[in-house]
């Protein structure tokens, strides 16, 4: 099943349900890729990076991607795709002041900004805006006014996001210069990516600081002072959370569980569960 | 979803066959039986969440605002648009989740309040 959808100021909404399907290389739009059940593995410049049910990436509209499908459940995909002249709109009525937007309502000659490119999880606000959005799409409404003010809501979503994933956590590095501050943030997302996409594999900290270009002492020490936390923790809380989405909606059987998500042991992803979320797996499904 | 122990409420309306037709029309409140108190008729209309709104033949308005739950506050919001009611608040995120707010035909302050859950969110 496709869905395709062209909007009004040339945004578009695509739906994809597919067990096997390659999306061809894409440019030229801004674009939020989600996944909500299953996996796709997706080619971004010149990174590899597998995006899991419940997360999202965000994309530059200057950034070249194509996807692919190959999965033996079946892997349900929304992807966003903003044209850069409304996301160029939406950021100069965000932060132009009233008499400017009133003297000069269009956003003339902007640049159109660039963002860090980053996986971030499918929760809060841009969570339920966009299942709402799905659910409209899915249903047939053809209401450019109702499905463009969704967009406007995640673009929305996407920016209170933003804030506080990337620039209050390169504000939180302890380097002087802002460029300085900027380049490791962006050097720790290619990093946390990595851990997201590879959360169900043996990844090591050495491969980890190699693919952030930086040295495993000064990855780790940058590492914990943006997220506050060690690169372990957070891919144990990746785990944890793929966990609870697998307990939450398969039935697969917890050692199943165990083995998917990259624990080694049952009982230690048990004891980790329970100290993290004050349940046992058992009683969370 | 969230509800409130309260689930029930009452609200003041002029007509309350307009009113119900209102509410049914733009917010996609069912009705769920007419009651009648001192021989006057009381629609009782259901919301998507369970909770209840009894309309009430009144000439004043309500003094405080009407909290109306939906499933959807944007779409409603763009419905409410189209059909020309003026909304004095654009969808707004709160701690509980996210609403605009407009009033109603007799005069009442509307409050619609999409709850979200967070915690597991």
């Amino acid at each position: 099943m496709r869905f395709q959808k062209t909007l009004v100021d040339k945004n578009e909404v695509i739906m994809e349900s597919a067990y096997e399907a390659n999306s061809p290389l894409t440019t030229g739009k801004y674009a939020i890729q989600m996944i909500f059940n299953g996996a796709a593995a997706y080619t971004i410049a010149n990174r590899e990076l597998n995006l899991y049910s419940g997360n999202f990436i965000f994309l530059n509209q200057d950034t070249s991607y194509s996807r692919k499908i190959d999965s033996s459940v079946k892997v349900d995909a929304m992807s966003v795709l903003f044209d850069p002249d409304f996301v160029i709109d939406f950021e100069y009525s965000r932060t132009a002041k009233d008499e400017l937007l009133l003297d000069e309502p269009k956003a003339e000659q902007r640049i159109a900004p660039v963002f860090v490119e980053a996986i971030y999880p499918l929760q809060g606000d841009m969570k339920f805006n966009l299942l709402n959005l799905k659910k409209q799409v899915e249903e047939g409404n053809t209401d450019n006014l109702l499905l463009n003010t969704y967009l406007e809501h995640c673009l929305l979503n996407y920016y209170a996001l933003y804030d506080a994933e990337v620039l209050n956590r390169a504000a939180a590095l302890k380097f002087l210069s802002h460029t300085t501050k900027s380049e490791i943030l962006r050097r720790l997302s290619i990093a946390r990516d990595y851990i997201i996409s590879n959360y169900n594999k043996n990844i090591c900290l050495e491969e980890i600081a190699r693919i952030a270009c930086l040295s495993v002492n000064h990855f780790l020490r940058t590492f914990k002072q943006a997220y506050h936390q060690s690169p372990h923790q957070f891919l144990t809380s990746i785990r944890l959370r793929q966990a609870k989405y697998f307990l939450r909606n398969t039935d697969y059987p917890v050692n199943e569980i165990v083995d998917i998500v990259g624990f080694e042991c049952p009982s230690s992803f048990i004891r980790l569960f329970r100290n993290s979320f004050h349940i046992t797996p058992g009683q969370y499904r | 979803m969230m509800t409130d122990e309260l689930n029930y409420q009452v609200i003041f309306v002029r007509d309350v066959s307009l009113a119900a037709a209102f509410f049914m029309e733009n917010l996609d409140l069912k009705k769920e039986e007419d009651l009648l108190v001192a021989g006057i008729n009381c629609p009782v209309l259901k919301m998507f969440n369970g909770h209840r709104l009894m309309l009430l033949k009144h000439f004043e308005p309500e003094t405080e605002p009407t909290v109306i739950y939906t499933d959807d506050c944007l779409r409603d919001f763009c419905k409410l648009k189209r059909k020309g009611i003026e909304m004095f608040s654009v969808p707004i995120y709160r701690t509980k989740g996210l609403s605009c707010e407009f009033f109603d035909p007799s005069g009442n302050h509307i409050l619609l309040l999409e709850e979200r859950d967070y915690t597991d969110a």
